[in-house]
């Protein structure tokens, strides 16, 4: 059998798509931030609740505290180390739950139609014009303070994102022949949608997931930052920025600019990624026309 | 039958053009050596199935080659020289001089424009006043057979079925009154008694205003019907040329004759199909020597050794090595 | 007389208040084949549609081996599919992009006939032989194959369970006219060597003169005429069949007799 030109093509142009230098940093960095999360215990140099004023705002490059100590004499580069947990764990688990939350909303908007559809699209609208950050905000003044309830009240903001590309593209796939096909086959409702439909929605959902992941983190060190995230003395990188504030005043800013960096790059690696996925599904399609 | 006119010049004749596009695998060759010429007044097929090239050819005619394509040979159309024009006169060729219709008609139009504003737009840039190419496209709309044109005039594409949009398109390519008409599978898209229609009007104006028609088509049987001539093209060549009349009855090249004993007809004695192996080619998938002699009943090894020259046969030109033994 | 493997009964549907099909019955005997001609909005398609439980009728009976089928119920979708399947217009669409062939062919007898991974994979390649494809085409994305390639595939799948009608919508229109001719060939072997029964919904009635025996035309939702094909095609009782005859090109094509045809038509 003979393939044609363009199937013959779309396999070389699979061989040949490599991922960019940016990509692939942007994947070590991420790898590294999570192993030493992971890690922390093994690899910190101290302790990451050991005060010690004497110790306290010492500069980077101090022997033992390579990026310095904040006010309470903790080692920065430590904290940090441990702050990558709850900062890289707690955007995860906005991004799966409303995942979970979008995915079947937006699936079920689109296979039901009709009213079902009209009614959560506008319940999408709703939660999607309201601003996350008071949402989590109300969230914390319902539940009390602690991670959880900013997570679900994020959650719940985000999943319209996620709950209107489902729907869209869950629309456009779902007129496509060969779910009718499947129909035809006997196949039912659900199944065709399980197996068919969401898998060949799947990569537009990471993609936009990942960029959900860089909101979320940015969002949970807001909260943190405003004192309504993570209870001290845990350690996570919004919290150190909110701790760091008196520090940048008496003119020692590292304590604040190394857990400030670690959001940035990671925010940065987080949507380098995502674009990627989200650029090599557009050329999958134009691969197959 | 065939309509030379020696004194004037050809509305469209393209000699020796041939097409390689640039990938990173290296250059794809996509024409070779296709040589068409369309005189004025006179309506000429060029049919061919997926891949032939056939609407590439007849996008050449406008100066439109797919991005990165490297051209050599030479296309003239209503006088230019297609391939060695500048922007400014390819813009103005195809504003006046040459036309297109394409196959899908709403594909082809802006649907937030009125209808009026796309017939009077190629009038309006060559400077005809607003009020007199307002006028012609009247005049226009009534000569494609659309009720109450003034009307027409006014309303929106999604307002005209698939049928009647396709007459103000082909009413919107006549206005500027071109030399060159290119149709690319104009009913296609339609049904069978909206292809008769449409075919009826295209052949009237394109006979009133004398313009040469390249009728571009995977439909032997209509192209038979509505040309003088016809081409026949397949994996990027020319294989055959020969006036509609014997091009049925007699076809000279293995392609065409399979061709045809491949399609079924409505009309005559129903004749079993016989079916073509394999399957069409692009000229980049095509075997050397004769394209099509890896699907030819009658190829043998001399085939192979190179491509054949096109030369005369009976009233046809063909490019095979033994056509007489097609002949019925 | 041979019980009709499909019995169609006055079958009417209608979107809001638009009737696309409006008191359509015919009879298929097994192994035959039906063509069902029209033009664009003559109901042919909403016809196939029903047929294949894609849309449920307003009214009107659907009986295929001598069984009514219609609800959306999970035993009554799997009972019509084993008894009738339908082959699309765009063989591409149709298929997974995702799924090999050979995946997308075993899907529905895992359905149907479940059994060992190694039974369906043997009945999967006994199938795509059946239908001319190589082993390799199987092992392929729907999107690295010819169209032809595609619709054999579509026509393995479909095959797969061992219907006794097959819905062919279009099926043969987008090809080439060469690549054509080959899938109207296998069709034309499948039903000498299996005995399934067709119907042929085409707007071609070139093609539909080769590839049924009995024929019906449609018109705004209405059968206008019935009959053997070749005898509808030689002396077509309808002015809208003869229409339709009189408009495929043709040497020597009278386009002003067409179009006045036409117009007395329209003004009946």
């Amino acid at each position: 059998m003979t393939l044609t030109v363009p199937a013959l093509r779309a396999r070389a142009a699979r061989r040949r798509r490599h991922r960019p230098l940016s990509v692939r940093l942007a994947a070590a960095f991420l790898l590294v931030v999570a192993g030493t999360g992971l890690l922390a215990p093994l690899l910190a140099p101290h302790s990451p609740d050991t005060t010690s004023l004497v110790n306290a705002l010492a500069p980077p490059g101090t022997p033992g505290h390579w990026l310095g100590t904040d006010s309470t004499g903790r080692d920065v580069l430590t904290r940090v180390m441990y702050g990558a947990r709850l900062s890289l764990l707690a955007p995860l688990g906005v991004v799966l739950l409303s995942a979970a939350l979008g995915i079947t909303t937006g699936l079920v908007a689109a296979r039901a139609g009709g009213r079902v559809d009209a009614v959560l699209s506008r319940c999408m609208d709703i939660v999607f014009a309201f601003p996350s950050l008071l949402l989590a905000m109300i969230a914390v003044a319902v539940f009390g303070p602690g991670l959880a309830a900013p997570v679900c009240a994020l959650a719940v903001s985000y999943a319209p994102f996620l709950g209107r590309i489902v729907r869209s593209v869950a629309l456009q796939e779902g007129a496509r022949p060969y779910m009718e096909a499947y129909r035809v086959m006997g196949f039912g409702e659900l199944w065709v949608t399980l197996r068919h439909l969401l898998p060949n929605v799947a990569p537009v959902l990471i993609a936009q997931g990942t960029l959900s992941f860089g909101y979320a983190l940015v969002d949970l060190a807001s909260l943190s930052y405003l004192g309504l995230g993570v209870r001290p003395p845990d350690a996570d990188w919004g919290s150190m920025i909110s701790q760091a504030q008196s520090a940048i005043l008496q003119g020692a800013p590292w304590s604040g600019i190394v857990p400030g960096l670690a959001v940035l790059l990671t925010v940065v690696s987080v949507n380098v990624i995502g674009e990627h996925v989200g650029g090599s599904i557009s050329g999958r399609g134009k691969e197959e026309t | 039958m065939l309509v030379r006119e020696t004194t004037t010049r050809d509305a469209l004749a393209v000699e020796g053009l041939g097409l390689t596009i640039g990938t990173r695998e290296g250059a794809l060759p996509l024409l070779a050596d296709v040589t068409v010429r369309v005189g004025r007044g006179e309506t000429v097929g060029l049919v061919g199935e997926s891949g032939s090239g056939k609407t590439l050819t007849a996008r050449t005619a406008l100066g439109m080659l797919p991005r990165g394509a490297r051209a050599t040979g030479r296309v003239t159309a209503a006088g230019l020289d297609v391939l060695a024009a500048g922007r400014t006169d390819l813009r103005d060729l195809r504003r006046t001089r040459v036309s297109m219709v394409f196959q899908d008609p709403r594909a082809a139009i802006n649907p937030l424009r009125r209808v009026g504003d796309h017939l009077t737009e190629g009038l309006r840039a060559a400077g005809t006043p607003r009020r007199e190419a307002a006028r012609r496209a009247v005049d226009l709309l009534d000569q494609v057979g659309i009720d109450d044109p003034a009307g027409a005039m006014r309303r929106h594409p999604h307002q005209f079925s698939g049928g009647m949009l396709q007459r103000i398109m082909i009413a919107g390519a006549l206005a500027t009154e071109p030399e060159l008409l290119l149709a690319d599978e104009p009913t296609t898209a339609l049904d069978v008694t909206t292809q008769a229609e449409v075919v009826g009007v295209l052949r009237a104006l394109q006979r009133s205003h004398g313009t040469g028609l390249l009728f571009v088509t995977h439909d032997l049987d209509l192209a038979a019907a509505v040309c003088d001539r016809i081409y026949v093209m397949y994996a990027g060549r020319i294989v055959e040329e020969a006036d509609s009349a014997s091009f049925a009855v007699a076809p000279a090249h293995p392609y065409t004759r399979a061709l045809l004993d491949a399609s079924p007809s409505v009309h005559g004695d129903q004749g079993p199909l016989r079916a073509i192996g394999g399957r069409p080619r692009s000229l980049a998938e095509a075997p050397s020597g004769c394209s099509f002699r890896d699907r030819c009943p009658r190829a043998d090894h001399d085939c192979a050794l190179g491509v054949p020259a096109t030369r005369p046969h009976g009233t046809s030109h063909v490019a095979c090595l033994r056509p007489e033994q097609v002949k019925p | 007389m041979t019980e009709p493997v499909l019995t169609v009964t006055s079958l009417v549907k209608k979107f809001g208040r638009v009737t696309a099909v409006d008191g359509v019955s015919f009879e298929l005997a097994p192994g035959a084949s039906l063509g069902i001609v029209g033009e664009s909005g003559s109901g042919k398609t909403t016809t196939a549609r029903v047929l294949a439980g894609l849309e449920e009728p307003t009214s009107g009976e659907v009986a295929v081996a001598g069984e009514h089928v219609r609800g959306r119920s999970r035993r009554a979708r799997l009972r019509r599919a084993r008894r009738l399947q339908m082959i699309f217009q765009d063989p591409y669409g149709s298929f997974d992009p995702r799924l090999t062939v050979a995946e997308s062919v075993a899907e529905p007898l895992r359905l149907h006939a479940p059994g060992p991974a190694a039974d369906v994979r043997a009945r999967v390649d006994a199938l795509l032989d059946q239908v001319g494809l190589s082993r390799r085409a199987g092992d392929s994305r729907p999107g690295e194959l010819s169209g032809g390639q595609r619709q054999r595939a579509a026509i393995a799948r479909a095959i797969a369970v061992a219907p006794r009608v097959l819905v062919l919508d279009e099926a043969v229109a987008a090809l080439d006219v060469s690549v054509q001719a080959q899938i109207l060939a296998l069709l034309d072997d499948l039903r000498r060597e299996t005995g399934i029964s067709y119907v042929f919904v085409s707007h071609d009635l070139a093609v539909v003169r080769h590839a049924t025996e009995t024929a019906v035309v449609m018109r705004h939702g209405r059968i206008v005429e019935r009959g053997p094909t070749e005898r509808l095609l030689r002396e077509p009782a309808h002015p809208y069949t003869r229409l339709l005859i009189d408009s495929v090109p043709r040497p020597g094509w009278d386009l002003e007799r067409l179009a006045r045809d036409r117009r007395a038509l329209d003004a009946l």
